[in-house]
């Protein structure tokens, strides 16, 4: 069992990401934008993060970029699950720390295999 | 997470509440693709009242049902504050126009209880239980038997 | 489990390829239009399929093509001569090796005991033993049969030992049953590797799930000085030994892709695949002379072991021996005997040209052409409206985006279309089965195989096309009996062909038979409520009346006996399509039918208008024109009818808020656009005003919902909201019920 911090604003999404992984015996903790999680992220020290990339307040990218510095030394693996395909932030998010691009919608099968391989 | 619970949350399914009128209603989660503010409606000849018409879903064309008529009411007065709520039936999608979404609940199968058999409003089977939820009823709908998906050409 | 599933699903597209070639062959054959190339073709359409077949456990395919293969290698090494009897068995082979396909796919059954009775008909051709004995009779005479015929039995020992290494190399082909190897794989992570979260630990730890992993360090350890925790300075080398098939390690290391460098070495399977190109490229190349160096047998495979091997040796490492075993001596005789072109080239050739895309992907793009053609089309529009006066070089750059965008849709329609010999091809077998059950003997003739059609459209094809051939057998062609007795041959003939007329393609199903009885058909149509007994009717008028809805009866209704099935359904079928139905009768000698269709389903030229709020589009190719109407050329027939006076005929008025059932309104009567149809004549239909010309994208209303009477499809117009497509002979029908015959009369006077 991992601990996994699903961060979205789309509440469905949110849902059922955290449906598909809670069924398959993890433990999910929400988060409806990068600002949130950021502050989560310290009180519930997840083993692993899926964030969306578009948010409103703090952004997938932004969030993981700070969670990087405030938490540095910590090999956190945060998944970015997004719709978006352009290179320009797939290069920004291999800047700011992201250790995976994933695309919507999910596979659900990929997301715990890769929550089992990485976390 | 204790074994119960995990079984529990195992058989439990999601649902999507949303309101018309003083009513709430039940969609699984999971058939729920998006939600949508309400926008105009394309009329289409011939078909039943409750058949508002059809909208452009990011390049689809997709039938919205009005959702009040379609349990006997009046056609809802569609404003921007209505909602169209995107669901697949099968492998299409269809649109239900109701007031507003509420809530997302999580119902486990022992919580279901059947539709009492004097409940005549409905079509038979067009609601797969009742769910009370802080003092209220919520009707879960069966979205294939409300809105049957029309048999392909000859087959 | 999804890639096995991924899998079979192209086997099954190639089988379905495989067929067609067979058919295609098995035709020539039956014409006497055959040579060596052809059975070799015929032969490699069956052996493909039977080795993928194999690869997938599909038995009862693999059983049945495996003594099917041998009667196809036996006449193309002379070994069995083609003759019309034989050739029927192989017509029959086909189909049954299509039905076992169908089965294997999960969407028919096929009859056992037929397939068990051909495999020892099959079996007896070559004087093999078929594997089950399916009764007394077949089974046990025809061994004794074959065993008598020495010369046949000669040929045997050869393909047995063929067979096995055939099916050896389309497995390995199909990169299927991973075996357990040992793959290298080389991992270089990058500066940010551990920083964005990746732990080589885990990683370890979690592909020890596939196997047992040995790690070596690459690189020299940096100075201590230097070192850096969250800095990766070295690289690994993972030896994983496993089984687990290559596309799942794949995946495993793509998310560790976007900060290290991954490198995958599937040694063993990259070298088996080589093998087994080379081997099949061998056994082709084999393939057309085995048997018969096979009777020169004792003295050949000596010195032809040897050439081959310098032939094969700058090719590929050397070979296990007994892997090798199976290419030289027909390597070495093909070389010897025919310098025939080698029959494995054709196919990769075409391998090399064709790339297979899934549909889904093409539609994408077909939508996302779609929308660029709309946005252009308002950009153009509101150009248009501002004052650009003097900006030329604006309204060129328009321009020439109107043309690209047009050719570039052009393009994408093109990767669209295809042959409809697809369909066409399967036609003669429709043919051959309804021959048998209904005794009747027919040739099957097509043309026009090669007209590109919008894949779409094709899909579309094959339900009435069979219903038209269904009904040209049944009712067309007569018995042989009947048709020496009217001075016909016995063998009747049905035409099928396609050809292109315009921006629409037409397809015809002509046969020679008794035509459409006129008399008969006026008869049932009465009875059947469909015209009254009085009326009168022209031989054209009643000609179509087998497309009628209410004619053919519910004589209920299988598609498996193929009655029941009316020419209604064809046409409305057709019509769904954007196509129309037409035919020509010469009783006695023949009746021709013609199915008109777009080339496209996916856009339409067509003209905007409104009705009171709501906005629709007429297919700009039915406009004739539009005409403001003055009050006095109105004028309303009894039963509500209204008609307008347009160039001295009366014309039908169609009010689409009636005609529609529109919440909306007129705001004026003032303008009507005449249109034509192919069906009902000209027909006035009254608009409030013209909303101008443009291309429009087609979109289903049937992909979520279902089709609309009255309404052929449906658009996104500039604004995003959505416009119905008229289908304006379903609205003639709609708004004014059917009108008589005497109409026009009624109006002289």
């Amino acid at each position: 069992m991992k601990r996994v911090l699903a961060v979205d604003d789309t509440i469905t999404f949110r849902i059922m990401l955290s449906d598909c992984l809670r069924k398959a015996g993890h433990e999910v903790i929400e988060a409806e934008n990068g600002k949130q999680a950021l502050d989560k992220l310290l009180a519930e020290q997840p083993d692993i993060v899926i964030t969306d990339l578009n948010m409103p307040v703090m952004d997938g990218l932004d969030f993981i970029e700070a969670a990087r510095k405030e938490h540095a030394g910590r090999a956190l693996p945060m998944l970015l699950l997004t719709t978006e395909v352009a290179d320009h932030l797939k290069k920004r998010a291999r800047e700011v720390g992201a250790t995976g691009w994933l695309t919507k919608p999910f596979d659900p099968a990929q997301i715990l295999r890769l929550v089992d391989q990485l976390a | 997470m204790s074994d119960e619970a995990k079984a529990e949350a195992y058989d439990s399914k999601q649902y999507v509440t949303f309101q018309v009128g003083d009513r709430l209603y039940g969609v699984e989660i999971v058939l729920v693709r998006e939600i949508k503010q309400w926008t105009p409606t394309t009329a289409l000849p011939n078909q039943p009242h409750y058949t508002r018409g059809v909208l452009n879903l990011r390049g689809t064309i997709v039938p919205v049902h009005d959702l009040r008529a379609r349990f006997g009411g009046a056609l809802t007065e569609a404003t921007e504050n209505h909602v169209v709520v995107i669901a697949s039936i099968e492998d299409q999608s269809v649109g239900i126009l109701v007031d507003a979404v509420s809530d997302i609940i999580t119902v486990s199968p022992d919580d279901v209880r059947s539709i009492p058999s004097s409940a005549r409003e409905m079509d038979l089977g067009s609601i797969s239980g009742l769910v009370s939820q802080d003092d209220e009823m919520i009707a879960l709908l069966e979205l294939p038997r409300l809105f049957p998906v029309e048999q392909a050409f000859a087959a | 489990m999804d890639e096995m599933e991924e899998f079979l699903g192209v086997f099954f597209q190639e089988c379905e390829e495989r067929l067609g070639e067979l058919q295609d062959t098995l035709a020539l054959m039956v014409d006497g239009e055959w040579d060596a190339e052809t059975l070799n073709a015929a032969f490699r359409a069956v052996h493909s399929v039977k080795g993928g077949a194999g690869a997938f456990g599909l038995d009862d395919l693999v059983e049945f093509t495996h003594i099917f293969e041998n009667v196809m290698d036996a006449l193309r090494s002379n070994t069995l001569e083609l003759d019309d009897k034989i050739c029927n068995v192989l017509l029959r082979s086909s189909d049954m090796m299509a039905s076992l396909i169908e089965a294997a796919q999960g969407n028919a059954n096929f009859s056992r005991e037929a397939c068990d009775r051909l495999m020892v008909e099959l079996a007896s051709l070559v004087g093999m033993e078929a594997p089950r004995n399916p009764d007394a009779d077949g089974g046990a005479s025809e061994p004794e049969k074959a065993a008598s015929e020495p010369e046949k039995a000669a040929a045997e020992p050869e393909t047995p030992a063929a067979a096995p290494a055939a099916a050896a190399a389309d497995e390995i082909s199909l990169e299927d049953l991973p075996e357990e190897r040992s793959v290298e794989i080389l991992i270089s992570p990058g500066p940010d590797f551990i920083r964005s979260g990746h732990d080589p630990l885990r990683l370890i730890r979690a592909l020890r799930k596939h196997g047992s992993v040995q790690v070596e360090a690459i690189g020299d350890y940096p100075p201590l000085a230097d070192h850096d925790a969250l800095e990766c300075a070295l690289s690994w080398r993972l030896t994983l030994e496993t089984d687990v098939d290559p596309v799942e390690i794949e995946t495993f290391f793509v998310v560790y892709q976007m900060t290290a460098e991954v490198e995958i070495r599937e040694p063993e399977v990259e070298a088996a695949t080589e093998e087994a190109q080379t081997e099949a490229a061998a056994q082709t190349k084999a393939a057309p002379t085995e048997v018969a160096s096979a009777e020169a047998a004792p003295s050949a495979p000596q010195p032809a072991a040897t050439e081959a091997e310098r032939a094969d040796a700058p090719a590929s490492d050397p070979e296990p021996a007994s892997t090798a075993k199976a290419a030289p001596a027909p390597a070495a005789a093909q070389k010897a005997k025919e310098p025939r072109e080698p029959a494995g080239s054709a196919h990769q050739q075409k391998v090399a040209k064709a790339l297979r895309v899934e549909l889904s992907r093409i539609d994408r793009l077909v939508n996302m052409v779609g929308e660029i053609v709309i946005t252009q089309a308002v950009l153009a529009q509101n150009l248009s409206e501002m004052d650009l006066a003097g900006n030329i070089e604006v309204s060129h750059a328009v321009e020439a985006l109107s043309r690209q965008t047009r050719e570039l849709q052009e393009s994408v329609m093109a990767i669209r279309a295809q042959p409809v010999k697809s369909v066409f091809s399967r036609m003669p077998r429709v043919v051959r089965d309804l021959c048998a059950s209904l005794d009747k003997e027919v040739k099957m003739d097509l043309s026009g195989e090669h007209v590109e059609v919008d894949t779409t459209v094709i899909e579309e094809l094959s339900e009435p096309l069979t219903h038209m051939l269904r009904n040209s057998m049944d009712h067309g062609i007569e018995t042989p009996d009947k048709r020496e007795a009217a001075g016909k041959p016995r063998q009747g003939t049905i035409h099928l062909g396609a050809e292109h007329r315009g921006e629409r393609v037409q397809i015809v199903i002509e046969d020679d038979g008794a035509g459409i009885n006129r008399k008969k058909v006026l008869e049932k149509a009465v009875k059947n409520g469909v015209v009254s007994p009085d009326a009168t009717l022209s031989d054209e008028e009643i000609d179509m009346l087998i497309f009628h809805p209410g004619f053919s009866t519910a004589d209920a209704v299988t598609n498996v006996s193929g009655r029941g099935v009316g020419m209604d359904v064809v046409k409305k079928k057709v019509q769904a399509l954007g196509g129309r139905v037409s035919v020509q009768n010469t009783p006695g000698k023949g009746a021709k039918f013609s199915i008109t269709l777009p080339l496209t389903l996916a856009v339409l030229d067509g003209m905007t208008i409104g009705v009171g709020e709501e906005r629709f589009i007429l297919p700009l190719g039915s406009v004739v024109e539009a005409v403001k109407i003055d009050k006095s050329n109105l004028d309303t027939l009894p039963g509500e009818v209204r008609v307008l006076r347009y160039r001295g005929d009366w014309l039908p008025l169609i009010n689409l808020q009636s005609a529609l059932n529109l919440d909306t309104a007129y705001a004026k009567e003032e303008l009507v656009v005449v249109v034509e149809t192919e069906t009902e004549g000209r027909v006035a239909i009254l608009v409030d005003e013209l909303l101008g010309q443009r291309q429009v994208v087609l979109k289903s209303l049937e992909a979520n919902f279902k089709r609309i009477e009255g309404v052929s499809g449906a658009t996104i117009l500039g604004d995003g909201r959505v416009a119905l497509i008229l289908d304006i002979p379903a609205l003639q029908n709609l708004s004014a019920g059917h009108m008589g015959g005497g109409f026009q009369m009624e109006m002289a006077s």
